[in-house]
C-alpha cells in the first residue's frame, strides 16, 4: 500500500501496486470507504472486465449495469462509474462488466445473446460475492434490451432504463445516420447503389460509423428484441430516463409506459433535458450537468425501490 | 477471429492485469498488459486524447488493440484513464497549455516498479502534448510517438476566433453569444474561458506584428516548441505521425516551411510521417489499421528484442 506523502493532502484512495500477475485489484476511497474491485473473470480468450463498487458495510441491495454499445458505450461510461461509487456510498453494491467483444474485455465482436449470457453470468457471480438478496438492472441504449431480458430471469428485479431503444432495428438505422453525417461534412459523396443504410450494413457486413466498426452479426442478433417484449409480462418496478432536448416524456415511450402500468408494472419516467450527443463530442459543462442529473435520478429511484 | 481490413487484432496476451496507482491526489486505473514471454526491458506508456471518454481503451478499443499487440510482440504496455476519467477519480479539464504530468508521473512509476528500465511514450493529441512536456524530466526515456499533437494551445473559442479582427472581439465582448455560434446558453464560467482564449489569441497576434517575420515560430506555443527542442538535442527517438486530412497537419506543414523544418531535417533521431486521410482522433476504420502498424513498426526499429 502507497504511504501518505509528507507535507502533502491525502490522497482520495489507498490504492495496492501490482504484485507478480494479479487479475484483479482494489482500493478503498478514503472520504467514503466504499471499496473499488477491478478484475479479469474467465477462461483464456474468453474474459470479461468487470468492476465492482461495494459499501463499506454490508450491501442492502445490488445493481448490475448494463452498458451501451460503441461511441455510447465510452459518452455514457462516467455516467456509470459515477452512479456506482454515489449508490455504494449509500449502501447499495454496484456491478459493472464490459461484454465479450467490448471495452477491456476478450473477444472480437458483441451480439445480443453472448451479452445476455455475460450479464446473466454477472449478476449470479455478483449476487454470491455480495451475498444480496435484493437486485436491480441499470441498461443504457442497446444495453437497456440485455438489462430488461436479464431481469426476467429474477423475479420482480427492478429495471432502470437510460434511454432505451424500442426497437433496435431502428436505433441501429439512427447509429448509421451518424456516419452519413459524418460523411457529408467530410465532403465524400457515396456512389453507392440507392439503398438504406442498413441494406448497405447487411451486405457489406461492416460499417464504419465515426471509427467504430459496426457489424451485420450484431444487428441481426438483435432484431426481434424489442423493449417491450425484453420486459416481459411479470410486473417489476421500471424507471424510464429520457436524455433529449425538452421536458415531456416523447409519445412512443409513454404509450409504452402506459401499457406496462395497465399490466401491473411500477413505471417512473424521468425526462432529462440534455444537449450531449451519444455519437459526437459535446460541451464538457452539458455532459457534467447531464452526469449529475440522470445519476442523481436514478439514484432516488433505487433509494424508493429498496426502502 | 475474423478481422476485417483495415481493424485491428484484439487477441489478448495472457498476462493482462488491472491497475490502480496513485498520481498526486488522485487514484488511477489503468491494464498492464505484459508478453507471455520475457518483456523487452523498454515499457510503454499509452496517453490517449482529452475529452469525456475512458482514455483506457481509446476509440473503437485502438489503445486496447494497440497494447495487445505490443505484447504479443515482447513489450509491456500501460493504458489508463487520466484522472476525471474513465474509473479514475478527480475531475478533469483539458487544456491543451496544461498537460496531465502528474498523471504521466503516475505511470511512470508504476512501470519502473514492474520492471521497466525505460519508456516509450505514445501519445495522441492532447495526449501527445503530455509526452512532449513531461519526456524532457524522463531521464529513461528511450523514444516517443506523437500523433497528430497541436502546435497551439487553442481553448474553446480560438479556431473560430482566429480570422476575427479587433472589431470581432469587441462585438463578442458585448454579445456573447457570437462566442458560441449557437443559441445555446453562455454559463459565466465559459464566458470567462472565451475572454481568456482571445487575450491569448490577441496576444500572439501582437507579437507577431512586433517581430514582423513570417517565418518565425512565436504562433507556435512554446509548450510544444521548447520541449521538442530539447528532446531533439537529447537525440531522443520521436515520431511525429499525422493524417494529411487532420487540421493539425496544416499546422505542422507551415512550421515546417519555415524555421522547424531546418531544425528537423538537422534530426536524425526525428521522423515525421504522414498518412492518407485522418490520424486524429482515430475517427475512420480504415486508418486506424495503418496508424497501429506505423506506431508498432517504429517502436520495434527503436527498442528491438526482449530483455
Amino acid at each position: 500500500m502507497t504511504g501518505r506523502p509528507m507535507g502533502r493532502r491525502p490522497p482520495v484512495a489507498t490504492t495496492s501496486r501490482p504484485r507478480g500477475l494479479a487479475d484483479a485489484t482494489r482500493r478503498i476511497h478514503a472520504a467514503s470507504g466504499i471499496l473499488e474491485e477491478a478484475s479479469f473473470l474467465g477462461s483464456p480468450g474468453e474474459r470479461v472486465f468487470t468492476f465492482t463498487h461495494r459499501p463499506a458495510g454490508r450491501a442492502r441491495a445490488g445493481l448490475v449495469v448494463c452498458s451501451p454499445l460503441y461511441a455510447e458505450f465510452l459518452h455514457n461510461y462516467r455516467k456509470e462509474a459515477i452512479l456506482g461509487r454515489s449508490l455504494a456510498a449509500s449502501g447499495i453494491a454496484v456491478h459493472r462488466f464490459h461484454y465479450r467483444g467490448t471495452g477491456n474485455s476478450e473477444g472480437d465482436s458483441p451480439a445480443f445473446d453472448p451479452m445476455l449470457e455475460d450479464a446473466l453470468e454477472a449478476a449470479e457471480r455478483f449476487r454470491g460475492e455480495v451475498s444480496i438478496e435484493r437486485l436491480a438492472f441499470l441498461g443504457t441504449r442497446l444495453g437497456g434490451l440485455v438489462a430488461s431480458a436479464a431481469a426476467r430471469r429474477f423475479e420482480g428485479a427492478p429495471v432502470a432504463l437510460w434511454e432505451p431503444p424500442l426497437d433496435p432495428v431502428a436505433h441501429f438505422r439512427e447509429i448509421l445516420r451518424a456516419a452519413r453525417i459524418r460523411d457529408l461534412k467530410d465532403g465524400r459523396i457515396s456512389t453507392e447503389p440507392n439503398g438504406s443504410s442498413l441494406e448497405q450494413l447487411e451486405r457489406d457486413g461492416m460499417a464504419d460509423v465515426l471509427g467504430y466498426s459496426v457489424r451485420r452479426d450484431a444487428l441481426l442478433s438483435f432484431r426481434g428484441h424489442t423493449l417491450p417484449e425484453e420486459l416481459g409480462e411479470d410486473p417489476r418496478p421500471v424507471l424510464l430516463v429520457q436524455l433529449a432536448r425538452g421536458q415531456e416524456i416523447r409519445d412512443p415511450y409513454a404509450r409504452m409506459l402506459a401499457s406496462l402500468e395497465a399490466r401491473g408494472f411500477a413505471v417512473d419516467a424521468r425526462a432529462i433535458h440534455a444537449t450531449a450527443s451519444w455519437w459526437f463530442s459535446g460541451n464538457p459543462d452539458d455532459a457534467a450537468r447531464t452526469l449529475e442529473a440522470v445519476v442523481q435520478a436514478t439514484w432516488e429511484w433505487l433509494e424508493a425501490v429498496f426502502r | 477471429m475474423t478481422v476485417v481490413r483495415g481493424e485491428v487484432d484484439l487477441t489478448s496476451p495472457k498476462r493482462e492485469s488491472p491497475v490502480f496507482f496513485p498520481a498526486g491526489r488522485e487514484s488511477l486505473f489503468g491494464v498492464l498488459s505484459r508478453p507471455d514471454g520475457e518483456a523487452n526491458e523498454t515499457g510503454i506508456i499509452v496517453l490517449g486524447g482529452g475529452g469525456t471518454t475512458p482514455t483506457v481503451i481509446g476509440r473503437n478499443r485502438f489503445w486496447v488493440g494497440l497494447s495487445r499487440r505490443l505484447a504479443r510482440l515482447g513489450y509491456a504496455s500501460l493504458r489508463f484513464d487520466y484522472h476525471g476519467l474513465g474509473e479514475s477519480t478527480g475531475s478533469a479539464r483539458f487544456r491543451l497549455d496544461r498537460p496531465f504530468i502528474e498523471d504521466l508521473e503516475g505511470a511512470l512509476a508504476l512501470m519502473r516498479d514492474a520492471g521497466m528500465t525505460g519508456h516509450v511514450l505514445v501519445g495522441s493529441c492532447f495526449g501527445a502534448r503530455t509526452a512532449l512536456s513531461g519526456g524532457p524530466g524522463i531521464s529513461d526515456l528511450r523514444g516517443a510517438v506523437l500523433l497528430a499533437p497541436p502546435l497551439r494551445d487553442l481553448g474553446l473559442s480560438e479556431p473560430r476566433t482566429q480570422g476575427w479582427g479587433l472589431r470581432d472581439y469587441a462585438v463578442a465582448l458585448v454579445r456573447p453569444r457570437r462566442l458560441l455560434g449557437t443559441k445555446e446558453r453562455l454559463t459565466f464560467r465559459r464566458y470567462l474561458r472565451f475572454l481568456g482564449s482571445g487575450w491569448r489569441m490577441a496576444r500572439r497576434r501582437v507579437q507577431r506584428r512586433l517581430r514582423g517575420r513570417r517565418d518565425d515560430l512565436s504562433w507556435v506555443s512554446t509548450k510544444f516548441l521548447a520541449p521538442l527542442l530539447t528532446l531533439v538535442e537529447r537525440r531522443v527517438p520521436l515520431l511525429l505521425l499525422y493524417g494529411t486530412r487532420d487540421e493539425e497537419y496544416a499546422d505542422f506543414e507551415r512550421a515546417r516551411d519555415g524555421r522547424l523544418g531546418d531544425l528537423l531535417a538537422r534530426s536524425p533521431s526525428v521522423e515525421v510521417r504522414t498518412l492518407e486521410g485522418q490520424v486524429h482522433g482515430f475517427t475512420r476504420v480504415d486508418s486506424q489499421g495503418p496508424t497501429m502498424d506505423a506506431i508498432v513498426d517504429w517502436i520495434t526499429r527503436i527498442a528491438p528484442g526482449p530483455r
